[in-house]
């Protein structure tokens, strides 16, 4: 048995100390008192631990937690029991527990080194899984934040052939067995040609190629009516973008008359369902006060039980429709919050858990040094995990980052192999290396880092100019993170809220909590990473 | 005015890398002193000596700007008119990507609509993306009680640094430091840590939870805003004037800290058995304790090349290294093992990683 198994166990830890180990304490842990308890969070290993005030007192007066100190104090173990004479008879007889509680949160190092090693926890994948396809940068609606913003650029649709050699070369020439291609845009219903020809050609270059793959699209639903039966026949996951009730999504939604969309998306959503589709659903959140009432109305309103709730961003059309704040980000945290309750309740008096994104995201990064969806990687998935392709061929980091010159790999046509052009390209080495968490000034000392990673690249780059800057939503993950730790600690049946994502994810020690079954949906389409 | 000259007997101060700047518009180190400060800097404390104003957002937009690597701190006084005006200027600063941390200074005797409002101050600064602090001056007679009970209250406001210093010099705070430090103590068992921005006159040297933040001159500066050069704050001895000199005029590599800094006396004691700043040369002792061979010291400090040697800075902290030792450091990579380390520097070389990793300058990974 070895101590530094990730799977150390209380009982076998206990085993292996020894009176002559020494015991470390680590600086740069991040304390909030709160209630008569203290949280404690190691930010280079994600690890955090709620200790009773008086415990955490005891802790302190053994000289195991150091809060403020920047130097490390070492003591022999021996020494620890030996000495200390009046010590709590108590919290001595626990003090095994508790050395084990700090050890496996790399909160206390024992002969100089900690339970988990951080330059090793946090691999980032080598290639792509994720193709994203803008099949046009043209849209029937004109929505009020849309990224797209209001000139879609030379190549209105994506030329079949283009769409055909993009998955061809995606299937052939990048590593890895699993793959998913989405379509995106604009509203890439725009461009059923495109849809067609390239799923059947995508489904036969993979069986020949061997590998396994996924097709998806994201849509505004108001073509749904008319596609629906084909979408289903060509087995395509499908996701709608739905606002909520018509007061909030016709605010934002809207045709470029300004008639609001809601009439049209929802007969798309019964097309769809109508033909035996099952869509994900995904609102944007601009005003905080709607994550309520948009939460119940995608679950009373349309019966679902797993949804994602982004907020608006400041990029695109947003940026001279909308009003950014910079101090939103608080309300954004508090009102999210409430999301936590209205879960609860749901359970309560259904049984059945929501799965609500990234709610369920962020209680897993709680239980978990898995980062499963490559967003809150560092550096995050953009060249990784990802690449988008504009309509007209060329090739990006990101989707998010279609049609941003400083972002293109390349173009379809002109492309070394593609793995070469990854490896190769200056522009992804150096937005890797700028987005990885260290390198980010304001994110280097976050007690927050590795639950976040320092937010996209392309949010921070829209609203600050540049890839050194935080996420322009910083505080909201800093407040989320911290209540979701006392929240889980008072009420750990929110294990089940991580839903999906227990498939992805291996939950560490200390939780040995056991989750209800039944899944509703299955994951979505970042998730299938090697 | 003196220029100091290296002196291998008296413990010695490296050229500042945390500069503490006093600004006021028109201030003179502004000018042409900015670029070396710049050139130097890892770490640049602004205080604000008025309330915030456009120009100051301006010099801060200036300096964020700069392609060189260093941090900023911002202290201003949220009394008065200062959190009005603040407060507007939050928006503007949480752009800045080198903007670490706010901090808004508050006298211990702040009445109850004072302190209502540093705590508005606290939580805009906040939602902004902002680590907001606090930094407390005491007043002579402060009462200890209602330090920790003002200090508990901003930090459930939200404050992400507490620090203290005394109002000037020259209010001493006799019989207060057993007092202070019991305090200090106990918001520390109850996961509040407080640091010491500056020494405060009068208080018993040695008191554990009393490190002052200003490192005793070592290897930090404080610039008042006509460009005088002082080892801090507090300091009386002017070193120079940048508005005339060149820093490397003022400052030639070491300086003699006893000169400088009052405090440094019991600091020169302390850090003779660690690898502390008087000595150059790498001395090294044995390591106390056994390493596994196997494990990789992995850096956490940035190394700064100077030519004596080397820097190591984490922080307001650092570290000063001969150039042997800088070669060694150079081999923190995380990568390295001990054993491959030790290999090149001989079997004393792991006493010096032992000792980095005491001081938090490395950790220890399998
Ligand atoms: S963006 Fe904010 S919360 Fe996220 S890692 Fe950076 S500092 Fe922390
Ligand atoms: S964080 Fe942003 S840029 Fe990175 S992969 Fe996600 S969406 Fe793309």
């Amino acid at each position: 048995m070895t101590r530094y198994s990730l799977d150390l166990s209380f009982e076998d830890f206990k085993k292996s100390l020894s009176p002559d180990d020494f015991l470390t304490t680590v600086p740069g842990l991040y304390f909030s008192p709160r209630s008569g308890r203290v949280l404690i969070v190691e930010p280079e290993s994600a690890s955090w631990l709620v200790v009773p005030q008086k415990e955490f007192g005891y802790l302190v007066e053994c000289g195991l937690l150091a809060p403020g100190s920047e130097a490390r104090s070492s003591q022999k173990l021996g020494d620890l029991l030996s000495g200390k004479p009046g010590l709590d008879p108590d919290f001595k007889a626990e003090l095994d527990r508790w050395l084990y509680r700090l050890f496996v949160g790399n909160m206390l190092a024992i002969n100089g080194y900690g339970y988990h090693q951080p330059s090793r926890l946090w691999a980032v994948q080598k290639y792509p899984h994720y193709f994203n396809l803008h099949l046009t940068e043209s849209c029937n609606l004109a929505c009020r934040y849309c990224r797209v913003g209001d000139s879609p650029g030379p190549f209105a649709l994506m030329p079949v052939e283009t769409c055909k050699k993009i998955i061809r070369r995606v299937v052939e020439e990048i590593p890895g067995t699993k793959i998913i291609i989405g379509f995106h845009g604009g509203e890439p219903l725009l461009n059923p040609e495109a849809i067609v020809e390239g799923s059947r050609y995508a489904r036969e270059v993979a069986r020949s190629a061997g590998k396994e793959v996924t097709l998806s699209l994201q849509t505004n639903g108001v073509l749904l009516r008319k596609y629906s039966q084909l979408l289903k026949e060509l087995n395509i996951e499908v996701g709608v973008s739905i606002d909520g009730p018509a007061a909030i999504h016709n605010r934002h939604r809207v045709f470029g008359s300004g008639r609001g969309s809601f009439d049209e998306v929802m007969d798309g959503i019964q097309a769809a369902r109508q033909a035996g589709l099952n869509p994900g659903y995904l609102a944007v959140i601009h005003d905080p006060g709607d994550y309520l009432p948009v939460a119940r109305f995608m679950v009373e309103t349309l019966g679902a039980t797993s949804f994602r709730l982004n907020f608006s961003c400041y990029e695109g059309r947003a940026k001279s429709e909308l009003d950014f704040d910079p101090t939103r980000a608080a309300a954004f945290a508090r009102n999210w919050l409430q999301l936590l309750d209205f879960v609860l309740e749901h359970h309560r008096q259904t049984g059945i858990w929501l799965s609500i994104d990234d709610l369920n995201l962020f209680v897993a990064h709680l239980l978990t040094k898995d980062r499963p969806h490559m967003c809150y990687r560092s550096p995050c998935g953009a060249g990784n995990a990802i690449l988008g392709f504009g309509a007209d061929g060329k090739i990006y980091l990101c989707e998010e980052l279609v049609g941003k010159d400083q972002f293109c790999l390349g173009d379809i046509e002109t492309a070394p192999p593609l793995h070469r052009l990854l490896d190769e390209s200056r522009v992804h080495a150096r937005a890797s290396e700028s987005r990885r968490v260290e390198n980010v000034a304001a994110c280097a000392g976050c007690p927050w880092k590795k639950f976040h990673g320092a937010g996209c690249l392309n949010k921070s780059f829209e609203y600050f100019g540049d890839l050194e800057h935080r996420d322009p939503m910083c505080h909201f993950y800093r407040v989320i993170f911290e209540e979701l730790m006392w929240k889980l600690t008072d009420n750990p049946e929110i294990i089940n809220l991580i839903s999906y994502y227990k498939k992805y994810i291996r939950v560490q020690n200390e939780w040995p909590v056991v989750m209800e079954s039944g899944e509703s949906r299955p994951g979505p389409d970042y998730l299938l990473g090697e | 005015m003196k220029i100091f000259a290296r002196n291998q007997t008296l413990p010695l101060r490296p050229e500042p890398f945390v500069f503490r700047l006093e600004w006021k518009p028109g201030a003179d180190w502004a000018g042409s002193a900015l670029e070396e400060i710049v050139r130097d800097a890892h770490f640049i404390q602004l205080e604000a000596a008025q309330p915030l104003d456009e120009e100051a957002v301006d010099l801060l937009r200036n300096l964020d700007s700069r392609p060189e690597k260093f941090s900023l701190r911002l202290l201003s006084r949220a009394e008065d008119s200062g959190a009005e005006t603040a407060k507007k200027f939050i928006g503007p600063l949480s752009r800045l990507k080198k903007l670490a941390a706010i901090i808004f200074i508050i006298s211990s005797r702040s009445d109850e609509p004072a302190q209502t409002e540093v705590s508005s101050l606290l939580s805009a600064a906040a939602s902004a993306g902002l680590k907001p602090g606090i930094l407390v001056e005491l007043e002579p007679g402060a009462s200890v009680s209602g330090l920790e009970q003002l200090i508990k209250n901003l930090r459930k406001s939200g404050a992400m640094e507490i620090a203290l210093r005394p109002t000037s010099a020259a209010n001493p705070h006799p019989n207060f430091g057993k007092n202070l430090a019991n305090c200090l103590s106990h918001l520390k068992s109850e996961g509040i840590s407080v640091s010491l921005e500056e020494c405060f006159p009068g208080l018993e040297p040695g008191l554990s939870a009393l490190e002052p933040s200003c490192r005793r001159a070592f290897g930090s500066c404080y610039l008042d805003s006509q460009g005088r050069v002082r080892a801090c704050r507090q300091s009386r001895e002017i070193l120079g004037d940048l508005s005339r000199q060149k820093l490397e005029e003022i400052w030639s590599g070491y300086l003699l800290a006893q000169s400088v800094c009052a405090e440094v006396g019991p600091l020169k004691t302390r850090d003779k058995n660690e690898l502390g700043p008087e000595e150059p040369g790498l001395s090294m002792s044995p390591c106390p304790v056994e390493l596994d061979s196997s494990l990789r010291p992995v850096p956490l400090f940035i190394l700064k090349d100077k030519k004596w040697g080397a820097a190591l800075i984490k922080g307001l902290d650092g570290l000063v290294l001969s150039q042997k030792g800088g070669k060694l450091a150079r081999m923190i990579d995380g990568k390295n093992t001990l054993r491959s380390i030790r290999k090149k520097f001989g079997p004393r070389s792991a006493g010096l990683i032992y000792a980095l990793f005491l001081m938090g300058l490395v950790r220890l990974e399998k």
